[in-house]
């Protein structure tokens, strides 16, 4: 044997000694392989992923985008934490769940479907079906290392932003509503929490319970850019959205990226000189709903004499005894839907805007002349509160018109349960 | 000279608008943050319902409402966008 041989022999031996792979299973490397070859990412990522704990507050349209995703991507433990159950009108938008999901927790319904999107998961994901308390917040926020605000509401914001300073977590923070979007990252190492924008939760609180609506898919995208933060965060990739507020316009599809101020010195919470050292319902306002009230001083709750009952309406329509018609005051989008025939819509909107009164009153006085006789009008609207503000309004309005103005006790949602029980409700 | 406005969410609906411009004199400049403000709100009356929920950000950085006080230099053709923080989910 030539000598030159006897080298190749030799390196082919050492070659063939033995096969190497990272600290990750086969089954692992295959399910990831996609993101596992990303140079930014890689197996010092997918490692990072195993590791961490990430704690996702709201189950319904972003917290099944971000969460499906975090699975995905190999969360190590997700914890999901959702007190609501699915209804018919939230599939649009919360795209992990199925029509026969309906009246389930929400929070056992994701857990189920991102195990079976991932079971290799270091740790299962879990469910926990109950509401977010200043007694169970910080104890949560502690456990986990990466916190995911997915919540639909100011109290919440405020108390996972404040045990998110308290414990030192970053919290990657969304919401979506319309046509509109935002994302920021909180209280990543030195960027702004929620408090040094607002201090205050009480005076968001003030506008944050209309019935607004929102697109599908508005969030299920801010979802799964939390998710994408999220991961970064653990994965420990530079964190965009530290320090600036995203904010997406699905109406004119633009992205805006507003640069935040620095962390406030006079912050309440996570300032030099702070007050807030312990989750408490004295800084965080309220959970449940302020209905919008301008100018109505005080209890603008009508008495039962200014209140039509359901049936008592249904019982008019068929005497016709008493020339009355019907005042719509929900949005003209609304009305579209569903309502009375032949009633004059006149939008909330328009009744508190002072610009907007000499048209309303035209058009009142015009539907009034049209009826000979009529003494009476009814107001309606979805559920039976703006109805007694806009009772108030109406009555102001048409202060020299001698006429009886009451409301629809209970609205549209009324007439379903006492009069048509095939009434659509939205 | 002209500064373009941009409204976003809320501010949109109340404004009437996504998009406006609002003329500027010299009298007028410097602004202050809070002047700043009150104009806007003069101009389009019913951003005063959010007035303290607001987000206003020049060429896209954070102006702080807090130091209402505070200075700041317009030029032509600058933007200033006005948003509410949004909170559904």
């Amino acid at each position: 044997m030539s000598e030159i041989s006897q080298i190749t022999l030799l390196k082919n031996a050492e070659l063939h000694h033995e096969t190497y792979k990272a600290e990750l299973s086969a089954e692992e490397i295959g399910r990831y392989a996609r993101q596992l070859v990303l140079p930014n990412f890689g197996v010092k990522g997918q490692l990072a992923m195993r590791n961490a704990k990430f704690l996702v507050v709201g189950a319904g349209g972003l917290g099944c985008s971000a969460c499906i995703h975090l699975s995905g991507s190999g969360a190590g433990k997700l914890t999901i934490v959702d007190h609501d159950r699915i209804e018919a009108s939230n599939l649009h938008r919360q795209i992990m769940y199925t029509t026969a999901d309906i009246g389930r927790f929400k929070a056992e319904v994701l857990v189920e479907r991102c195990k079976n999107s991932n079971p290799l998961t270091l740790y299962p994901p879990e469910a926990l079906c109950v509401a977010l308390t200043t007694d169970n917040c910080l104890e949560l926020v502690r456990a986990h290392d990466v916190i995911l605000d997915c919540t639909d509401n100011v109290y919440a914001r405020y108390l996972l932003n404040d045990a998110c300073v308290l414990a030192s977590r970053p919290l990657v923070s969304a919401s979506a509503l319309k046509f509109d979007g935002q994302l920021t990252v909180y209280n990543f190492r030195d960027s702004v929490c929620r408090r040094c924008l607002f201090p205050d939760p009480k005076i968001l609180q003030a506008q944050s319970c209309d019935d607004n609506g929102v697109m599908g898919p508005v969030p299920g995208i801010m979802g799964a850019l939390q998710a994408m933060e999220a991961i970064k965060v653990a994965a420990g990739l530079e964190v965009t959205f530290a320090g600036i507020k995203l904010h997406y316009d699905a109406l004119t599809g633009s992205f805006y990226r507003i640069k935040l101020r620095p962390r406030n010195p006079l912050c309440p919470l996570c300032g030099a000189a702070s007050v807030i050292r312990t989750l408490s319902d004295d800084h965080l306002g309220t959970n449940t709903c302020f209905s919008r009230q301008p100018e109505v001083p005080g209890n603008f709750l009508l008495d039962q004499d200014s209140r039509i009952s359901s049936s008592d309406l249904a019982t008019a329509f068929k005497s016709e005894t008493v020339p009355n018609f019907l005042v719509d005051v929900r949005t003209p989008a609304e009305v579209q839907i569903c309502g009375f025939r032949n009633s004059l819509n006149l939008p909330m909107d328009s009744l508190l805007d002072e610009n907007a009164r000499q048209t309303v009153r035209q058009k009142l006085y015009q539907k009034l002349q049209e009826i000979p006789g009529c003494s009476s009008v009814t107001v309606v609207c979805r559920r039976g509160n703006d109805s007694q503000m806009a009772v108030h309004l109406l009555r102001k309005i048409l202060a020299d018109v001698p006429v009886i103005l009451k409301d629809l006790e209970g609205g549209l949602y009324g007439w379903k349960r006492d009069v048509d029980p095939n009434f659509p409700i939205y | 000279m002209d500064v373009n406005l941009k409204f976003l969410a809320l501010a949109k609906d109340l404004a009437g608008t996504g998009d406006a411009t609002i003329r500027i004199t010299a009298e007028e400049s410097p602004f202050t943050v809070g002047s700043f403000l009150a104009k806007l709100i003069r101009t389009f009356p019913r951003l005063g319902e959010i007035k303290d929920q607001l987000i206003l950000a020049h060429n896209l950085e954070y102006l702080d409402l807090q130091n209402p006080s505070a200075s700041f230099e317009l030029k032509e053709g600058d933007e200033i966008a006005v948003l509410p923080p949004v909170s559904g989910g």
